[in-house]
């Protein structure tokens, strides 16, 4: 029924607009070129460049996380003149949470305790979860995977990050905030 | 490349389209109807008798009009077991041309049946007579009016009567139907326009925006939901205001009770969640695990009906993301309608692979609250 109301309603409003345009006419719509993409930082890809204090680093991985709906990234950048790879992670939790992890030599085999001590500082576990994750590479390979993050917080706020990937592969960061608006960002070519 | 459109404003007009069509067939219908108007061109009551005809009073008839005439015996005093044969005649006065000539009788009896030991009375009359007619050429005419054979009766007295009717292409009965029809279709396209913005947003994807009760939203991103309670999917969008608020529209199916009927049936509700409203469990049970809960003053009751696992898939960029949950639904007593604009429902979510749970109080929204809508679509879609 609802679709026979549907179908009748389309054919009379098609109707009046035919109507309408021959009484009035209807003007050609003008073409736009598409605008120039603006990297944000929750839409960085690969390629992108991203300028902070003066160093100069080409995004390389980009990995978007999933958990229960909700969205975080993080983006492996890659300085040339230092050869120093570190990673930028972007959470947009009602404000957008920002910060520089580089992998610290600490070594996991197991899953973490609520406590590390690491480089002489004592990070306590303050959150943990799983989430499926999207991994594109420079190659521009795609991989879908799930992993398992734990955050600490040490003293002097820093901060403290363990993933795993796969059943046994722990991967150990220290972690800077830094305010989005000292990040320069630009399209790759 | 975000693509304004009036869609919102087609909604609220839609039962416009079919009302405009049933204007435009209730005039049709008026002028068929004008068909139907009768005016009298001769109205003469005459004296009949054997010999000499009656001649009536000359009239004007047309080609493009039809005509009708109307004879009926005028008793006086009646008198039974008569009759008389009437003869008429319409007569060209310029030519004197007779175009049509017709002969009825009236008659008047009555008489005593017996049958079987059982009698009555019967009578029967026949004293009128109706002739439809049109005319080849414009001009004046009469009518020659006598009696031709009588029987007790030498003299009968008819009153005769010529009306006319402009003929009307259109006829009123499926000009009516079509009256009705459109009207009805104007009533169904009202009642159906909050299904109608539902299947509408369905297609909203992330980067549009909606107006909704004043507020300007830009769409973040898509959910969509497979429910084991509902048939069809439900939809969740994840809005951001301009000032950073966030909010979630969602439209779902529940299942409701209607006032005059035993059975419950489905019907799709649109819906927006409330920010910073708390949730208390009533004591006794684990909040989760609670039959009742409080949003301070109403107490919300668990709804089994509504509840079970569902699957939720995220849209972004191109892929999809699967959560699956349980949901537990808490409703004010009876479960709203989807026209309960205002009404509220609590809703409980324990994501199964987290295990992370979330509260939300959803408020269902009338279509008319969703002020404007402008899809995005890419460049080349």
């Amino acid at each position: 029924m609802n679709a026979i109301v549907d179908k009748v309603e389309n054919i009379m409003l098609s109707w009046l607009i035919r109507w309408f345009r021959s009484l009035f006419g209807s003007k050609p719509q003008q073409k736009m070129l598409p605008a120039p993409r603006v990297p944000q930082l929750v839409s960085l890809q690969v390629g992108d460049v991203v300028v902070h204090l003066d160093r100069t680093y080409l995004v390389t991985q980009r990995i978007v996380h999933h958990a229960n709906g909700f969205f975080w990234f993080d983006y492996q950048l890659y300085d040339d003149s230092e050869d120093e790879h570190l990673w930028l992670s972007v959470e947009d939790d009602d404000e957008l949470i920002v910060a520089f992890y580089r992998p610290v030599d600490f070594v996991l085999e197991r899953e973490p305790d609520r406590e590390l001590m690491v480089a002489g500082k004592t990070y306590r576990l303050k959150e943990s979860g799983e989430s499926d994750a999207k991994i594109s590479r420079e190659s521009g390979t795609e991989t879908r995977t799930r992993s398992r993050r734990w955050d600490y917080v040490g003293p002097d706020k820093s901060t403290l990050s363990v993933q795993c990937w796969g059943d046994d592969e722990f991967e150990v960061m220290q972690g800077e905030r830094v305010r989005p608006s000292v990040l320069e960002l630009m399209p790759g070519s | 490349m975000k693509v304004a459109n009036t869609t919102v404003a087609a909604i609220r007009q839609q039962p416009l389209i079919p009302l405009i069509f049933a204007a435009i067939a209730l005039l049709g219908l008026l002028y068929s109807l004008t068909g139907q108007i009768k005016t009298r061109l001769m109205d003469e009551r005459v004296t009949l008798g054997v010999g000499a005809p009656v001649l009536s009073p000359v009239f004007k008839l047309d080609p493009d009009r039809r005509y009708t005439l109307d004879l009926e015996q005028v008793h006086e005093q009646k008198k039974y077991n008569t009759w008389a044969s009437l003869s008429v005649a319409m007569v060209h006065v310029e030519s004197e041309e007779e175009i049509f000539e017709l002969e009825d009788n009236y008659w008047a009896e009555r008489g005593i049946w017996r049958e079987q030991g059982e009698s009555g009375t019967w009578e029967e009359i026949n004293a009128k007579t109706r002739f439809h007619f049109r005319v080849a050429e414009s001009g004046e005419y009469r009518l020659e009016m006598a009696l031709s054979e009588h029987l007790s009766r030498p003299f009968i007295t008819v009153q005769a009567r010529v009306s006319e009717r402009k003929p009307v292409k259109l006829h009123w009965i499926p000009m009516l139907v079509a009256v009705l029809g459109l009207l009805g279709l104007a009533a169904w396209a009202a009642h159906r326009r909050q299904d109608t913005m539902c299947n509408l947003l369905e297609d909203l994807t992330a980067g549009s925006t909606l107006q909704i009760l004043g507020k300007r939203y830009t769409v973040m991103d898509v959910r969509i939901h497979e429910d084991t309670y509902g048939t069809r999917p439900g939809y969740e969008w994840r809005l951001r205001a301009d000032d950073g608020e966030e909010r979630y529209l969602a439209v779902e199916t529940f299942e409701y009770y209607r006032g005059w009927s035993e059975d419950e049936i489905q019907g799709r509700y649109l819906m927006i969640d409330q920010p910073g409203v708390r949730i208390e469990p009533v004591p006794g049970k684990e909040e989760w695990q609670a039959r009742t809960i409080e949003q301070w003053p109403t107490l919300y009751e668990f709804d089994a009906d509504n509840s079970g696992l569902g699957k939720m898939t995220t849209l972004f960029e191109g892929e999809s993301y699967v959560s699956r949950y349980q949901a537990r639904i808490f409703r004010d007593a009876a479960f709203p309608a989807p026209s309960a604009a205002g009404k509220r429902i609590v809703e409980y979510v324990r994501y199964i692979d987290t295990q992370e749970e979330e509260w939300c109080v959803m408020q269902i929204l009338s279509w008319r609250d969703i002020e404007s809508i402008n899809f995005y679509k890419p460049v080349g879609a």
